[in-house]
C-alpha cells in the first residue's frame, strides 16, 4: 500500500475542509493539503497539478452537492481525463440516499463512500486500511 | 199387363218429374241390400251417375258424415219398426269439391213380402245446405249477442203499457237480482232504483217516453232484489203505434266495476300528477319528437323557466350544445329498442345563461302494441356536488403541492442540517482530541450531548424523507424467521444487557409479503420497544408468534414490560414525535415510521396493552405461502 502524503479535499464547506484536515493530519493520513471549493476548480487545478508534477495527488476526496461543478460531475471529466491506475478516490459526503450510493459504483475509481460526519472512529479503519502499516 | 204398363208410365212420368226437380232419389230393398239411386242423387255431391257405380250399401256410407250415420240408422230403425210413418232425419254428406252438403232425407217402406216384412223403401235427398248455414249462423248470431250481453252486462226489458207489466232478460234478472218467476210489475220496477235523485229521474225518463215518445239514456243507481247497491246504465225506447205509446223496451247495463275501475285510474291519475308535480326532482314527459309534453315544478325552478316558457322549448335549446347529440343517440337507441333506458350526465342551460350540471335518467313508454308514447325523464340538479368536486379536486392539488414541498423541505432540511451538525460533532471530537483539557469542562458533555440529540433527530426525520420515497417497490416472498432471528442478532447485546427472555414460537417456513429493509426495521423497532419499555419489576419477557389469518399473517409480539395506557394514548400511539414513558430517550418517530412500513407492504397493526402487564402487538402481513 502507498503512502498517502499528498491529500487534494474537494468541498465548499470552510469549516469541514479545516476539520477534516486536522483529523487527516492526527491520523496521519497525509501531510500536504490542496482544497478547492468546488468541481470545476478542481479539475483545473488538476490538470495544472498533473503537468506540474506528472502525478496526482495520493487521495483526492469529494463531497457530492457543490456549487458551480458537482462532484458526479467532477468525477465524470476526472475519470476519462486525469485517472490513473491505483489512483485514491473518496467520496465524502453527508448523503445517505441509496440513489447515491449505487451511483457512486459506477466509478471503479472511487474506492470509499465516507458519510459526514467523519469521526476520528471512522478515520482510524481508513487509516487501517489505506495507510502505510509502519506508521 | 195393361196395369203394368200402366204402372211402368207412371214411373216413368215420375222420374222425369223428378230429374226435373232438385231432389234425389233412392231405393233401398232392405231384405237384400240392393239400392238403386237416380242420376240427380249423383249429382248432389258432385257426380254423375256412372261414376258412382257400382252403386251398394256401401255407397252411402262413403259419403255419409260419420256424425250424422248413427242418427240416420236410428231414425231408419224407428220407421221399420213401425213406430213412425216416414222416415226424415237431417245428414251430412261429403261433396266432390270436399265440403259437406246438408240433406234432407226422407223415405218410407213402399212394399212388404210375404210375411209383411219390409222390403223396397223408397226415398230422396234434398240439397238444404243453404238453409242449414242460415240456422246456423242464426244460433251463432244469438249465442253470440248473449255471449257479449254477458260479457257486458247487458239485459234487455220490454214493458208492455196494457199490462203495466216488464218482461226481463236472464242478464237483467241478473244484474237486478229477481229471484220470483214471471214478468215483473211497473211499480217493483221502479222501486228498484235507489230513492233519491235515481228514482226520481227514471220516473220522469219513462213517464217522458210515454208522454212525448222520448229516449232515455241514464247512469243511475239500483239496489238489487239481495239489497246490493249498484250502477247500470238505463236505455229505454218507446215503441208507437198510431201516435199512442203501446211498448218502451229497453236495455239495463251493470257498470259498478267500471265506474269503479274509472275512479280507480282516475286517483291513480291523481296520484302520479301528484308525484309528478311535487317530486323532488325534476321530471318531464317528453314526445319521441324531442317536444316537453309535461314538467313538473321542479324541473321549472332546476332550469329557471315558468311551465309556460319550458313547455315552448325544445329539450335541445336547454341542453349544453355539446351534449345534445350523446342524448339523441340515446334517445334513438331507446325507441330502437336497443335499450331499456339510459343514465347521463350533462350540461343543461339555466335562463340566466349559466350552465346547470344534471344527471338525467330517461326510460321510454310504450303503449300496448309497442308504439313509443313518450320519454319519462328525471332530471336531478348536481351542480352542487359537481362544485364541490372540483373543490375537492383543487384542494387536492393544493394538498399534493404543498405536500410536495413538504418533502422537499424535508430534504433540505435534514441535508443542510446534517452538514452543519456533523460539523459540529466533528469540531467536538477534534476540540476532545487536540485540547483534551477542555473535555473536562462543565459545559462540554452538554454540548455533545446536544449534538447527539440532535442528530438523531435529523437522522429519524431523513428516515421519514426517504421512506416516502421508498413507496411503490415490489414486493419479496420474505422467510419470516430469518429476520426474526436477523434482528435478535442485532439487538444480542441489549437483549443480554437488559436480561431479556425470548421465546420464539413462529412456525418454520412462514413467507410473507415484503421489502427486505422495511422488515428489518419493522422487527427492530418492535423489538426495541420491548426491552426499552421493560418493567423494572419482572424480568422481561418477549414472546413471539405467528397465526395465520387469510390473506394474513399475523405475527405476535407480546412483552411483559410497563404497557401503554391506550385510553389515553391510544389515538396518538403512532403519530410522529409521541412519547408516553418517562424514558429519556422515548422516540415516537419509530412507532410512527413502523406503522407506515407495515402500511406500504398493505398490513396493518393492532394493539392491546394494560399498564403494568405489558403490551401485545399484532403485526398484519400479506401472507406468501402456508406456515
Amino acid at each position: 500500500m502507498q503512502e498517502i502524503h499528498k491529500v487534494c479535499i474537494i468541498d465548499d464547506d470552510p469549516i469541514f475542509v479545516f476539520g477534516l484536515q486536522r483529523f487527516l493530519k492526527i491520523a496521519h493520513l497525509g501531510d500536504e493539503f490542496i482544497h478547492y471549493p468546488n468541481g470545476k476548480l478542481a479539475l483545473e487545478g488538476l490538470r495544472g497539478y498533473h503537468e506540474e508534477h506528472n502525478s496526482l495527488p495520493d487521495l483526492i476526496l469529494v463531497d457530492l452537492n457543490m456549487p458551480v461543478m458537482d462532484g458526479w460531475q467532477f468525477l465524470e471529466h476526472f475519470g476519462r481525463e486525469l485517472n490513473q491506475e491505483g489512483q485514491l478516490v473518496f467520496i465524502i459526503s453527508s448523503s445517505i440516499d441509496m440513489a447515491d450510493i449505487k451511483r457512486a459504483k459506477k466509478f471503479p475509481f472511487v474506492k470509499e463512500f465516507v458519510y459526514k460526519p467523519v469521526t476520528s472512529e471512522k478515520l482510524k479503519q481508513l487509516v487501517a486500511k489505506y495507510s502505510d502499516p509502519v506508521v | 199387363m195393361h196395369g203394368v204398363s200402366d204402372l211402368v208410365e207412371r214411373i216413368q212420368r215420375y222420374e222425369q218429374l223428378l230429374e226435373s226437380t232438385e231432389i234425389g232419389t233412392w231405393e233401398w230393398n232392405v231384405q237384400t241390400g240392393e239400392i238403386r239411386i237416380n242420376e240427380r242423387w249423383a249429382n248432389l255431391i258432385g257426380y254423375s251417375l256412372p261414376e258412382l257405380q257400382p252403386v251398394n250399401s256401401e255407397t252411402w256410407l262413403r259419403f255419409v258424415h260419420p256424425d250424422d250415420r248413427v242418427r240416420s240408422d236410428q231414425a231408419i230403425e224407428r220407421h221399420l219398426k213401425g213406430e213412425t210413418e216416414f222416415y226424415e232425419c237431417e245428414t251430412r254428406l261429403r261433396h266432390r269439391n270436399g265440403k259437406w252438403v246438408w240433406m234432407l232425407d226422407k223415405g218410407k217402406i213402399v212394399s212388404r213380402n210375404k210375411k209383411g216384412e219390409p222390403e223396397w223403401l223408397m226415398g230422396s235427398h234434398l240439397d238444404i245446405t243453404y238453409r242449414k248455414e242460415r240456422e246456423e249462423l242464426l244460433l251463432h248470431y244469438n249465442n253470440l249477442l248473449d255471449k257479449s250481453n254477458e260479457v257486458a252486462r247487458i239485459g234487455t226489458w220490454e214493458l208492455n203499457l196494457d199490462t203495466l207489466y216488464a218482461k226481463v232478460s236472464r242478464i237483467t234478472r241478473e244484474i237486478i237480482e229477481w229471484e220470483e218467476e214471471g214478468d215483473i210489475p211497473l211499480n217493483k220496477g221502479i222501486e228498484l232504483y235507489k230513492e233519491g235523485p235515481s228514482r226520481s229521474s227514471v220516473i220522469r225518463a219513462i213517464n217522458a217516453a210515454i208522454e212525448t215518445g222520448k229516449s232515455f239514456d241514464k247512469e243511475c243507481q239500483l239496489v238489487t232484489g239481495k239489497g246490493t247497491e249498484k250502477w247500470v246504465r238505463a236505455i229505454g225506447i218507446p215503441e208507437l203505434e198510431n201516435g199512442t205509446c203501446k211498448r218502451v223496451y229497453g236495455l239495463v247495463q251493470d257498470i259498478t266495476e267500471k265506474n269503479r275501475m274509472h275512479s280507480e285510474l282516475v286517483l291513480k291519475e291523481q296520484q302520479f300528477r301528484n308525484t309528478f308535480e311535487n317530486a323532488p326532482n325534476g321530471m318531464a314527459l317528453i314526445s319521441p319528437e324531442g317536444n316537453w309534453l309535461m314538467v313538473n315544478l321542479r324541473l321549472c325552478e332546476i332550469l329557471g323557466y315558468t311551465e309556460e316558457e319550458l313547455l315552448q322549448k325544445s329539450f335541445a335549446e336547454i341542453t349544453h350544445p355539446d351534449d345534445v347529440e350523446r342524448d339523441v343517440q340515446f334517445g334513438m337507441e331507446l325507441i330502437e329498442g336497443k335499450r331499456e333506458s339510459y343514465q347521463l350526465e350533462k350540461r343543461n342551460i339555466h335562463k340566466n345563461g349559466s350552465i346547470v350540471w344534471t344527471i338525467l335518467a330517461v326510460s321510454l313508454v310504450r303503449d300496448s302494441a309497442g308504439i313509443p308514447l313518450h320519454f319519462i325523464a328525471q332530471i336531478n340538479d348536481i351542480t352542487r356536488e359537481k362544485q364541490a368536486h372540483l373543490e375537492v379536486a383543487s384542494l387536492l392539488a393544493v394538498t399534493r403541492e404543498q405536500n410536495d414541498r413538504l418533502l422537499n423541505f424535508a430534504h433540505i432540511v435534514s441535508h443542510n442540517l446534517r452538514s452543519h451538525v456533523g460539523n459540529f460533532s466533528m469540531l467536538l471530537d477534534l476540540i476532545k482530541l487536540e485540547v483534551p483539557e477542555s473535555a473536562d469542562n462543565d459545559f462540554f458533555p452538554l454540548l455533545q450531548q446536544s449534538t447527539e440529540g440532535l442528530q438523531e433527530t435529523i437522522s429519524h426525520l431523513n428516515e421519514v424523507v426517504t421512506f416516502n420515497s421508498h413507496q411503490f417497490e415490489e414486493m419479496d416472498d420474505l422467510d419470516l424467521n430469518t429476520f426474526v432471528k436477523n434482528a435478535l442478532n442485532v439487538l444480542n447485546a441489549k437483549i443480554l444487557d437488559a436480561g431479556v427472555e425470548i421465546e420464539n414460537k413462529i412456525p418454520q417456513g412462514c413467507l410473507i409479503k415484503g421489502l427486505p429493509a422495511y422488515l428489518d426495521s419493522i422487527l427492530i423497532n418492535f423489538l426495541t420497544n420491548a426491552i426499552k419499555y421493560r418493567s423494572p419489576e419482572r424480568k422481561p419477557k418477549i414472546h413471539l408468534s405467528a397465526i395465520k389469518s387469510d390473506p394474513y399473517l399475523i405475527l405476535r409480539i407480546r412483552d411483559n414490560g410497563l404497557g401503554i395506557d391506550l385510553n389515553l394514548h391510544g389515538a396518538k400511539l403512532f403519530g410522529m414525535y409521541k412519547t408516553f414513558h418517562g424514558n429519556d430517550d422515548a422516540r415516537g418517530v419509530g412507532l410512527f415510521l413502523t406503522k407506515n412500513q407495515v402500511e406500504a407492504i398493505k398490513g396493518k397493526i393492532e394493539v392491546d396493552s394494560q399498564v403494568n402487564v405489558g403490551t401485545t402487538f399484532n403485526v398484519y402481513f400479506l401472507n406468501a405461502g402456508d406456515p
